[in-house]
């Protein structure tokens, strides 16, 4: 399964939701980090526990998410996010297995519930079972038998594969036990601007111009066909050249569309109040 | 009756641009009364732009007659005269093909010679964005408060003059203008040797605005004023990379108590109403400088073919 076939049929992470068993793989540290953070800020946002499953120091994940604009602080202190070494969660038992690793996840799910929040969702980098490690050829066993913790419940799962790790057909296996797989944001050259879509639902992060307008263009045109909404909190810059695509997409949708703009930053809100009326075709929900 | 038809057909056919040369306040209300007399007796919109301090004693000489009268506060419409223009026209858009009674004082004591400069700029380019339209338009300039400097560009800028309560005579160094009469604007003053400074493509984009945000931050600008100000050197610089050969020269500093950015490119402007006017939406460059018009508290442009130059400045405080 290559890397393109993945970005058209995949979901934005932060489309993940509850009942979801999802898989991202990736060849950079730039793409990983992009896709778990955006699934980790979702889930905070919509009240979830999160759990995320380090391969290695749980510190630089805090460093990672943090720099990602994940806000990190409340939820450790309150318990929201819990970040876990490997060997403390997937290897706790001496090595990998399968089945402790399962009730464990189940039981996960049911304090996070019975503490009050919405649901439960977790993220597991697994570069672990690319190596040397007991238990870690029963890994397609386990990503079978994982499958019950979440489906039909509150709970939803993003699993981390390193395509540089994994030989290529264990790989390609180990991917085709997840349901859903998630889609990289599309990234400017200079990483200045990333957007995630789906039908319907475009999330524009970092800064907006002449450089990089032209994949919000592309993004927008994937995104169309009825109502769009951009989620634009945290679009920290954006220009005239920025905008354009945002009002030609606008001004071109059919009558009973609307395009809007959730939350927009205030970068967004300035332009728009000194575009006045020329900025009508977009709508905005704060 | 008679009188008032008489002035009608004649202001119908072209704008009427006064100058006021006033001395004290007495001066200054009676002049005003008297120009927007007429209008007020024929129910035609007035706008009246001059510094808020002024308004309440403006107010009581109109006595019941202040109602009709749209008051605008000069300071902060006019803190860039660069706006003024589009300012007056989309309040007039509401009346269109009305005759239209205007008074607008830009020139304030306390403003330093660049502004002052700018204010004889857009009395000059009044004539050319209002030519043919059915306004008339009195601008009040209080000689006891306002340079020798500034005030010749008054007579240079205004067709007609009156002094005090004297009536309107045709201003003997008034020239039409195809751009900007050649004494205003007067050139630049070099920037200083210790500006920061970068050059710029299409790939350093986000660098300038990057460097307009740490010197805003470093000398204090509040976040709102520092927002405007990166968007607006970002506006430039784009219009540099897409209308001017595709790259162009930042520099950066401090005068007084204002930040100052230079963009300097190869490009050239040719309209001098450029950024003045609220362009359609579907007008690149015209559409950033109006931006970069309203966002700035003061814009200085100069342009010829094979160069552009355009400062905008900041101020720290206020």
């Amino acid at each position: 399964m290559s890397c393109g076939l993945v970005d058209e049929d995949g979901i934005p992470a932060e489309l993940v939701g509850h009942g979801d068993h999802v898989c991202v793989e990736f060849t950079s540290v730039a793409e990983q980090q992009e896709v778990a953070a955006a699934f980790v800020r979702s889930g905070l946002e919509a009240g979830d526990r999160v759990w995320y499953l380090a391969d290695g120091d749980p510190r630089r994940v805090l460093v990672f998410l943090r720099s990602c604009g994940v806000l990190v602080g409340e939820p450790l202190a309150s318990g929201q996010l819990v970040v876990l070494a490997a060997r403390q969660s997937y290897l706790r038992d001496s090595g990998f297995d399968p089945e402790r690793t399962v009730e464990r996840l189940n039981r996960a799910r049911e304090d996070a519930l019975a503490a009050g929040y919405r649901g439960f969702r977790v993220t597991g980098e697994m570069g672990w079972g690319a190596r040397v490690t007991p238990g870690a050829e029963r890994l397609e066993d386990y990503e079978r038998q994982v499958q019950a913790v979440f489906e039909g419940h509150r709970a939803a799962a993003l699993c981390q594969y390193d395509r540089r790790m994994f030989a290529t057909a264990r790989l390609d296996r180990v991917i085709g036990l997840h349901p859903k797989r998630a889609r990289h944001p599309l990234i400017s050259a200079d990483g200045a601007l990333r957007i995630s879509h789906a039908s319907g639902w475009v999330r524009v992060v970092g800064e907006l111009d002449l450089s990089n307008r032209s994949l919000l263009a592309v993004a927008l045109g994937r995104a169309a066909g009825g109502d769009i909404h951009i989620e634009a909190d945290q679009l920290e810059f954006i220009d005239l050249s920025g905008i354009q695509p945002l009002l030609e997409t606008a001004a071109a949708l059919a009558p009973d569309h609307r395009l809007v703009l959730e939350h927009p930053s205030s970068a967004v809100c300035r332009l728009l109040e000194l575009l006045g009326a020329d900025a009508e075709p977009i709508e905005l929900s704060p | 009756m008679t009188r008032f038809t008489a002035l009608e057909t004649h202001a119908a056919e072209e704008f009427s641009h006064e100058a006021l040369l006033y001395r004290g306040s007495e001066q200054w209300l009676e002049a005003i009364r008297a120009f927007v007399e007429p209008g007020l007796a024929a129910g035609e919109p007035v706008m009246i732009a001059v510094p808020l301090a002024k308004h309440e004693m403006l107010r009581s000489r109109l006595g019941g007659q202040a109602s009709a009268v749209t008051l605008l506060d000069m300071t902060p419409l006019g803190r860039n005269p660069a706006r003024l223009i589009g300012a007056y026209t989309e309040a007039l858009a509401a009346h269109p093909g009305r005759r239209a009674h205007l008074v607008g004082e830009p020139a304030w004591p306390g403003r330093t010679a660049d502004e002052n400069a700018e204010v004889i700029v857009h009395e000059a380019l009044c004539n050319l964005a209002f030519k043919g339209l059915p306004y008339r338009a009195l601008c009040p300039y209080d000689v006891e408060a306002i340079d020798p400097s500034t005030l010749a560009g008054v007579r240079d800028t205004h067709p007609l003059l009156a002094e005090g309560l004297g009536a309107a005579h045709p201003s003997p160094s008034y020239t039409e203008p195809v751009a900007p009469s050649p004494r205003w604007p007067g050139p630049l003053v070099p920037p200083p040797s210790g500006a920061t400074y970068a050059r710029y493509t299409l790939a350093e984009l986000r660098r300038v605005r990057r460097l307009v945000r740490r010197r805003a931050m470093a000398v204090g600008l509040a976040p709102a004023k520092r927002r405007d100000l990166v968007l607006a050197v970002d506006e430039l610089a784009t219009n540099s990379i897409l209308h001017a050969g595709g790259h162009g020269e930042l520099r950066i500093w401090t005068s007084e108590n204002r930040l100052v950015c230079e963009i300097k490119d190869h490009g050239h402007i040719p309209d001098p109403l450029a950024g003045r006017i609220r362009p359609p939406a579907d007008n690149g460059r015209g559409r950033g400088l109006w931006l970069v018009n309203q966002l700035a508290d003061l814009v200085q442009l100069r342009t010829q073919p094979g160069g552009t130059t355009i400062r905008i400045h900041i101020a720290l405080t206020g």
